[in-house]
Parts: structure tokens; C-alpha cells; sequence
């Protein structure tokens, strides 16, 4: 062969490989690195989702519609969608969301349906597979098989599935959402299955956790006296959500008499459900109201993410005309307004989750005792494809109880979870809230309001109402196991008939008021009743301190405006500060005779309770009473505390304020006996100190704002799409609770009548592009406490629009 | 003249096909206007450089670089100039090495023509001519087969 062929020959060889390296290799993902070649690429990559900050008027046809729709967007990025019938009403609800939130409403379904690892790899396997074991994706099966026997929600499904997927065929490759592409990976045609398992995802996160594990490993330690003491059924110093002189307009059934005599097994390591989080909801009326009608008022907490929980939005048609809330996924309103009435929710936090210990045969898991006898349980093989990986296959046990979620030796994949147990979740019998929530949004009154709640199961709810005939009501709503008291307060007896779900509260008996004699209504995840309430639903609400501010601020006032009633969602008072710190400073008086002290006493001494971010005070205090309440409880209950349940924040304070020489202040740990004044000055030292080591000198480095910040991470926790270090100048005590991720993640003050006004604000943004313009437009205002007016316009020319999106039928 | 021809031919295969979609129009320049690797690959990194530089570019002041900010971010590199220039520096290597590709294949075949032709028949004015043209090549002293060089491109 010649030299110089050999040497083009190898010439070409060499560019040849270069060249085709170069474009495989940034064709490819690894681990979390995108194809760069692709990525990079101005035509098809991630320059497309560079969003303009200009939007024009568009006019697009699709098939599946019956008539034209105009979609009309208001300043703020909301869509008000006037169709001339439901289903077009639905599918334009459809292809509007998934134009904004088309990644988000996908990723949320995939995760809750356990198919992350299919794009993320192997490393979401062990998600994937606890979200298989907790039967999530099953139930979600059999909701929908009943939402599909309603012609109603059969007609919503399916009209916003094919408004979905009308979005889904407009795009390409370069139009696919920015994280698709992030993941090199394609949208799937929706389906009605997704928003099925979308809602089930939504009553996991407010129904699927509580303190069973912990309260049952807490008796094992310190006996039934020690429960009865610090975990009353009904707690000292609640003000109940159903005012107690209300009447119940019903006759109980009988529920069971049982006496607990089981004492279950001690479970391992546990995280339980956060007892900081919390939602208001509240509405006046009457002579309350300042030009007449009601007002309500919501703010439901939840942990946030970015794309935002919640999608606005505005559903016009012949029959339907409602605004508020969306959750992106899901057709309808979930919480909103529309032309007459007005509603809020928060979580009932009522218990509708046991688990049961089991004693299975032997290591098969094939046969359970229960009732006297061998049952056998039900295996089901899941089958779980995986990204850069090999098929996997699991088996799900189980029994009439529900799930095996953690079989026998395992280790449980989040902490919650107590191994060879059964759970029993109300939500894995299928239901159809959304059934509800579209007669919801429709209702014109407390009757069809009330029977539009029938359907509605899970997660239980306090429903806060008004409308504009100046009725106001809070309606309790969910679907509740007949309880014997105590029931699944602690773990069960999985062998035992007598703690099986046997039938059900009729939904009838339901705690619900009617425009009480104080003119107002309110829930914050407190107690739900009185104990005169004949039925037993759960015990372990949270603290009534946010609730009692709420009544507090509601009781005093004589005139509202919806001014007025933004300021009390904002309120920052700690009622838990006023309770105690009076009564902790006692304790300091010697301290503050010392110089280096002084100021701080002196300001903590001045403090109104209020959380403000320009004070030194709020930083210290609730520092010393976190160290304060560690150093009662710690020694107790021993190094694996995170097993046990501790007394909660306001029942220790009770416990200051009544008893002062208690024997739990005496640190087990050490020869010398404590007293609480040496308790109260040691933890008040060590803040000091704690404060002064990370901020230097007292003084404006120990403001509140420069120590509390809130976070709000990207959905997939890609920490360049995250919001954080937001400093709201509240506490988690405060109406206005925030804390960490967990915030109010949806403000509204609705007034109706002949002065109807709404106001409402999300911590994010319409588009859940982080190319957006509207992807955080919301947080600043969110952040300072600002509420945007929504727009609620009856036509289309009544709003002033930024763009509009005309759909055209083919 | 062969750059501004790259940067419009491979402006439209990007738009239809995928981003290796340049590669197609870059190996054609490379294979019919270029006799030496280096000015090939120069001018089809600088071609490729120029399109994506001036279309993200576009794009990142029309978004007033909101989104170029987070995914640099997201990329830990400093700020959206930097991810420009990664941006810049990938489009140019992609038109640089199919450009370069083009260039060295047209090469081989002409030496696989030569080769072939040589052995069909052996004439020496022939292959006399073929090394004549190939040594000037090499010097780069006057244009080759093709009427325009790479000077006048770049």
C-alpha cells in the first residue's frame, strides 16, 4: 500500500473516531449529567425553554372539542377558560395545565405510581418499591374503576386526559419541558389512571402518617398512667373546631365495646409525622362583616416545591363557573370560589391509618393467623423496569387487613414503617372525591354543598364554607372506621377480629356547625369536637395553640374587613411564647443582674410575642425553649429517642405552669438533682451561648430574620430551580406558620355578597418552567405577605388580558 | 463564502433534525472544499461557534438570562457567559470535526481513485499529475480542485 493512502487511511480513521465519540458521548446521559451535545443545543436543547418574557395571542385547532374555547390570561399568568359545555370545559383544563405544568403533573404520577426508577435509575428503586408495597398504584386501580362507573367523573377524566394529550402530540423534541430533557426522556400519553393515582398521592401525603409506632413504643416504656397523663384523648386547653355548646342532630350508633389488653411489640427507629406543620381555615358573618355578606378565609399548609402544588385557575361554561385552585393533574377546583359560595379546606388529621402486628405461619408469608385460623395472604408480583439497569421484581403480600409493607427482617425504606405489620389505609377502598369536588364547584347553597360532600372519603377535612346569602358552616367530611375509643391509637392486634374496621360512621354524623352563635368558623388541625361527640376518630391532633389565636383574633373583632382578615393569616404572634416565657423569665432573675445578660433579658422581657424579623428576642427565645424542652425529655427517654413519641409542646408547658417541682425535671443523666429553675437558666445559657458562638455579640446578628429561613426545593430537588433562604418573619406556632419547606402553600380571603372581592397568592408561579417569567413571580409578594387580587370575570371582555389562547374545534 | 454556506445549511438541518444533525452539512464542505484538516476544522468550529453562539445568544437576552443563570448553576459554572462558552465550544467542536472528517475522507478517497485508477491504467502522465496537484496541496500554494479555497472562507 502506498504511504500516502496509509497515511489518509489513518487520517480518516483518526477523524472518523473523533468525530463519532464526540457525538455519542454527548449524545448520551450519565448518572445525572444530560446529553451536553443535545442539552447545550440552541435549536432543540435547553435554549428553547428560555421562555420570552412577551407572550402573543394564539389561535390553535384540536381535535376532541365540540365548540370554540377561549382561554383568556390575566396579568398574573391565570387562565380563565370559556367553554360553551362541561367537556369542553374539562379538556381545555387539561391542555392549559399540561401547557404550564406537563413535567410536574407526570413526575408526581410516576413517583406515586413507584415507576421512578424507569427515568431516574437505579438509585429510586427503593422508593419505587415502597410505593408498590404500600399498595398506592393498586388503590389507585380500584378509585378509578369507580370514578369510571360515574358518568360524571368518567366524562371529566377523560375529556382532561384528551386535552393532555392534544398538548402532548403539539410538542417536539425542542418544545418538551425543560426537565425531560434535563433526564433525556419523553412524555407518556396521559391517561384518567395518572389523575387517579395524582389524588392518591394527595391523600398519602395528608392521611398516611401518624403516631401509632411511636405512642405504642412510648406505653411499652412508661406504662398506661404515663399515656393518660401527657396523651390525653381529649387535651387541656383546646378550643375545638366544632364549638362545644354545638348540638349533634342525629342518634349514635352503637359502637363496640372494647378494653384494650394488647401491648405490641417495641418497634424499631421511627421519624412520625411533623406536629409543626399546620393549615387554617375560618369565615365570618353577620354583624362581623363590614358592608355585609361573609368572608372566608384559607391557608392550607403542605411542604412546598417548585413547580407549585397548586395551579389557579378560572372554569367557565353554561354550568360551571368556579375559581381558585387546581391541582395540576386533577380537573375541577379543589379550593376556591364561585359565583355564590366560597370554600377552604385544611386536614382533619383524623386517624384513618392502623397497622396491625401479624404472626405469620413461617417465612413463606403465606399464611396469617387471624380469628382462630390459618388465612392465606394474597401475593402480588410487581414488575419495575429500570433506567441503565435490569428489570426487577418484587412481591407485595397481602392480607385482608392491607399491605405488608415491611416483611419480617427488612429494613424499612423511610423510617415510618414497623416491619411484619399490615396497614390498613382508609384510601386503599376506592372512592371518588373528585365526584365531590366537582359538585363543589357548582354548589349554590349549604344543601348542595353538603350533599356534594357525600362522595368524599380521603384525606378527612375540615371543609370551611360561606356564600353570599351570609351562611356560613364547617363541615367535617371524610369516611371513619366505628371506632371503640382508643381504637388504633396504638398498633393492633392483627390476629385479634375485634380491631378490624367492621362498618362506618354514617357520614350523616359527620361534626359540622352551621352559623354559630359567634358568627365565625375556624379549623387549624386542632381537636375536632368536645368530648360529648358520641364517636371516637382520632386523638392525636395538634397543638390548639394557632387555632385558639385564630378564635382569639375573630372573637374580639366587631367589624372585619378583608383587609383585617389578611393580617390575622399573617398573624406572628406565638401564643406559646405569651403562654410561658413570663413564666421561664422568672427564673432568670439573678441572671439578669449580670452585665453580659441584661440586654438580652431585658428585650426578651419587652418582646410582644410577635415573630419579627428585626428582633433579637424571637431568636433567643425559641432557641432556649427548644433546648429547654429537649433537656426535660432527653434524658427520659434515652438515646433512641427518635423511637418514642415525646409530650407535646403544649402539654409540657402544662406541665411548667402546673406542676413546677415535677420529678420529669431531674436529669437522669447526671448524680445532682435538677430543679426546672436550673433547668430553665442551664438551657437559657446554653442558647446564649449556642447564639453568641454563631452570631458573635448580641445584638442586630440575632435578629430572627437572620436565623429563620424558609426553603422551597424543586420538585426533583435540583437545587439551581430552588427558592431558599426566604425569611417571612414567622414561626411555627403562628397562624401565618412556616417552617423549613413547610408553608402556607395557598393564601385566599374570599368576601361574597354585594362586595365580592378574592385575593389569593401561591409560593411559585403559573409555569413550572424555570425558563419562565412565571415560574416564582409569586414568592416575593407570597414572602411579605401580599395578596393579589383574582380576577373573576363573567365574558371574556370583562377582563383586561395579557394573552389569550383561542381552541378551535376541527 | 464556505462559512456563511455551513452556518445556513447547518441552521436548517438543525431546525429538522436532531443537534448531530450538523455534522451532515459540515462533512459535505469538509469533503468538497477542503484539501488540509486544520483550515477545515477551523472554519467548521468557527461556523458552528458563530450559529449557536449568535442563536443562544438570541434566546438568553430575549429570556434576560433567567433560565442561562440556573442551569449554569445547575452545571456549577460560574455564570451565563461561562455557559455560553461551553455552549460556543461544543457546537464548534461538533462543525469542527465533521468539517475535519469531510476534509480527510475526501483525501482518502482521492488517494482510493488514484490507487484504483493507477491500477486500471498505467499511464505515468497520470499519476505524474496526481502527485503534481497533491505536492501544491500540500504547500498551499494555489487552489486545488475546487475553485474556492479556505482562504477566502475565512
Amino acid at each position: 500500500m502506498p504511504k500516502k493512502l496509509r497515511q489518509a487511511l489513518r487520517r480518516c480513521s483518526i477523524s472518523l473516531i473523533l468525530t463519532l465519540v464526540f457525538f455519542i458521548v454527548l449524545s448520551q446521559r450519565f448518572g445525572f449529567v444530560p446529553p451536553m451535545g443535545k442539552f447545550l443545543d440552541p435549536f432543540q436543547g435547553f435554549w428553547q425553554n428560555a421562555e420570552a418574557f412577551q407572550h402573543s395571542t394564539k389561535s390553535i385547532s384540536l381535535n376532541g372539542l365540540q365548540k370554540p374555547v377561549d382561554i383568556v390570561f390575566d396579568s398574573l399568568g391565570i387562565p380563565h377558560i370559556f367553554a360553551q359545555a362541561n367537556e369542553d370545559l374539562f379538556f381545555a383544563q387539561g391542555y392549559v395545565t399540561a401547557r404550564d405544568r406537563l413535567w410536574q403533573m407526570e413526575f408526581q404520577t410516576q413517583a406515586t405510581a413507584g415507576r421512578l426508577s424507569e427515568i431516574i435509575g437505579p438509585a429510586a428503586i427503593e422508593y419505587d418499591r415502597h410505593q408498590r408495597r404500600l399498595g398506592i398504584p393498586h388503590a389507585a386501580q380500584l378509585s378509578l374503576e369507580l370514578m369510571e362507573k360515574n358518568p360524571e367523573t368518567k366524562m371529566a377524566l377523560e375529556n382532561y386526559a384528551a386535552g393532555v394529550n392534544a398538548y402532548i402530540q403539539s410538542l417536539n423534541t425542542a418544545s418538551y419541558p425543560l426537565e425531560y430533557k434535563l433526564l433525556d426522556y419523553a412524555p407518556e400519553e396521559w391517561t384518567p389512571l395518572q389523575t387517579a393515582l395524582l389524588l392518591k398521592y394527595m391523600q398519602w401525603t395528608l392521611s398516611g402518617a401518624n403516631d401509632e409506632m411511636a405512642l405504642s413504643n412510648t406505653l411499652n416504656k412508661f406504662g398506661p398512667v404515663f399515656i393518660e397523663k401527657f396523651y390525653p384523648l381529649h387535651p387541656q386547653g383546646v378550643d375545638p373546631i366544632i364549638p362545644p355548646e354545638t348540638p349533634w342532630n342525629f342518634t349514635p350508633i352503637a359502637k363496640p365495646n372494647v378494653v384494650n389488653t394488647f401491648t405490641p411489640a417495641l418497634v424499631g427507629q421511627w421519624t412520625g409525622p411533623d406536629k409543626h406543620n399546620g393549615s387554617n381555615n375560618f369565615a365570618v358573618n353577620g354583624k362581623k362583616v363590614i358592608g355585609g355578606g361573609t368572608i372566608l378565609a384559607n391557608d392550607p399548609h403542605l411542604d412546598l416545591s417548585l413547580p407549585s402544588i397548586w395551579y389557579a385557575i378560572h372554569l367557565h361554561a353554561p354550568n360551571y363557573n368556579a375559581s381558585g385552585a387546581s391541582l395540576p393533574g386533577t380537573p375541577s377546583i379543589v379550593i376556591g370560589f364561585n359565583n355564590a359560595i366560597a370554600w377552604g379546606l385544611t386536614n382533619g388529621k383524623d386517624d384513618v391509618l392502623d397497622w396491625y402486628q401479624l404472626k405469620f405461619k413461617d417465612s413463606t408469608l403465606a399464611e396469617y393467623w387471624h380469628e382462630n385460623q390459618w388465612k392465606r395472604t394474597t401475593p402480588t408480583l410487581e414488575e419495575f423496569k429500570v433506567y441503565g439497569g435490569e428489570d426487577i421484581y418484587d412481591t407485595v403480600i397481602y392480607t385482608h387487613h392491607g399491605p405488608v409493607v415491611i416483611k419480617p427482617g427488612e429494613k424499612a425504606f423511610d423510617n415510618k414503617m414497623p416491619p411484619a405489620q399490615a396497614m390498613h389505609w382508609i384510601a386503599n377502598t376506592p372512592s371518588n372525591e373528585l365526584l365531590a369536588f366537582i359538585h363543589i364547584n357548582q354548589a349554590q347553597d349549604e344543601s348542595s354543598f353538603v350533599a356534594a360532600l357525600a362522595p368524599y372519603n380521603c384525606p378527612a377535612q375540615n371543609f370551611a364554607y360561606a356564600d353570599k346569602q351570609g351562611h356560613i358552616a364547617l363541615i367535617h367530611a371524610g369516611l371513619f372506621p366505628l371506632r371503640w375509643t382508643g381504637q388504633g391509637r396504638l398498633i393492633s392486634d392483627g390476629t385479634d377480629a375485634r380491631f378490624d374496621w367492621k362498618t362506618w360512621v354514617p357520614a350523616t354524623h359527620n361534626p359540622q356547625v352551621t352559623d354559630p352563635a359567634r358568627e365565625f368558623i375556624s379549623s387549624a388541625n386542632q381537636d375536632i369536637t368536645d368530648s360529648t361527640y358520641p364517636y371516637f376518630l382520632a386523638a392525636d391532633f395538634l397543638d390548639p395553640d394557632r387555632g385558639n389565636r385564630i378564635n382569639q383574633s375573630l372573637s374580639e373583632s366587631e367589624s372585619l374587613s378583608v383587609a383585617d382578615i389578611q393580617n390575622i393569616q399573617l398573624d406572628n404572634l406565638s401564643l406559646h411564647a405569651q403562654l410561658i416565657l413570663p413564666f421561664m423569665l422568672q427564673a432568670l432573675d439573678t441572671l439578669a443582674m449580670d452585665e453580659i445578660y441584661r440586654p438580652a433579658i431585658a428585650d426578651l422581657r419587652h418582646w410582644e410575642y410577635h415573630y419579627v424579623n428585626q428582633q433579637a428576642a424571637p431568636s433567643l427565645f425559641d432557641l432556649w425553649w427548644s433546648n429547654l424542652y429537649v433537656s426535660i425529655w432527653n434524658d427520659d427517654f434515652g438515646n433512641d429517642s427518635t423511637r418514642y413519641i415525646w409530650p407535646t409542646k403544649a402539654r409540657t408547658r402544662q406541665l411548667l405552669l402546673e406542676e413546677p417541682n415535677s420529678l420529669w425535671y431531674d436529669d437522669l443523666s447526671t448524680p445532682e438533682k435538677e430543679n426546672l429553675g436550673l433547668l430553665l437558666r442551664r438551657s437559657f445559657l446554653k442558647a446564649y451561648a449556642t447564639l453568641k458562638s454563631q452570631n458573635g455579640n448580641y445584638g442586630s446578628n440575632w435578629h430572627w430574620g437572620k436565623i429563620h429561613r424558609v426553603n422551597i426545593n424543586h420538585l426533583a430537588h435540583i437545587p439551581a430551580f430552588a427558592i431558599t433562604n426566604l425569611t417571612p418573619g414567622s414561626c411555627s406556632d403562628c397562624i401565618n406558620a412556616q417552617r423549613g419547606t413547610n408553608a402556607p402553600s395557598w393564601r385566599m380571603v374570599v368576601q361574597l355578597g354585594k362586595n365580592f372581592q378574592a385575593y389569593g397568592i401561591y409560593p411559585g408561579g403559573q409555569s413550572g418552567n424555570p425558563g419562565s417569567p412565571f415560574y416564582a413571580n409569586f414568592i416575593a409578594d407570597w414572602s411579605n405577605g401580599k395578596l393579589r387580587p383574582l380576577n373573576f370575570p363573567n365574558k371574556t371582555e370583562d377582563l383586561k388580558s395579557l394573552y389569550t389562547l383561542h381552541l378551535g374545534a376541527h | 463564502m464556505n462559512l456563511l454556506i455551513l452556518i445556513i445549511l447547518s441552521a436548517l438541518f438543525q431546525w429538522i433534525g436532531s443537534w448531530w444533525a450538523m455534522a451532515i452539512p459540515a462533512f459535505g464542505i469538509g469533503f468538497y472544499r477542503y484539501k488540509s484538516g486544520k483550515n477545515a476544522f477551523s472554519m467548521g468550529f468557527v461556523a458552528l461557534a458563530c450559529l449557536w453562539f449568535a442563536y443562544a445568544g438570541y434566546l438568553d437576552i430575549r429570556n434576560q438570562h433567567l433560565l442561562s443563570t440556573k442551569i449554569a448553576a445547575l452545571l456549577h459554572l460560574p455564570n451565563s457567559i461561562w455557559l455560553i462558552g461551553v455552549t460556543i465550544i461544543i457546537g464548534g467542536c461538533g462543525g469542527g470535526l465533521a468539517t475535519w472528517l469531510g476534509c480527510e475522507f475526501r483525501k482518502l478517497w482521492d488517494e482510493l481513485s488514484l490507487l484504483l485508477q493507477d491500477k486500471a491504467t498505467i499511464r505515468p502522465e497520470t499519476s505524474g499529475r496526481a502527485e503534481k496537484s497533491e505536492t501544491m496541496d500540500e504547500k498551499n500554494i494555489e487552489p486545488s480542485i475546487e475553485p474556492n479555497n479556505n482562504e477566502d472562507a475565512l
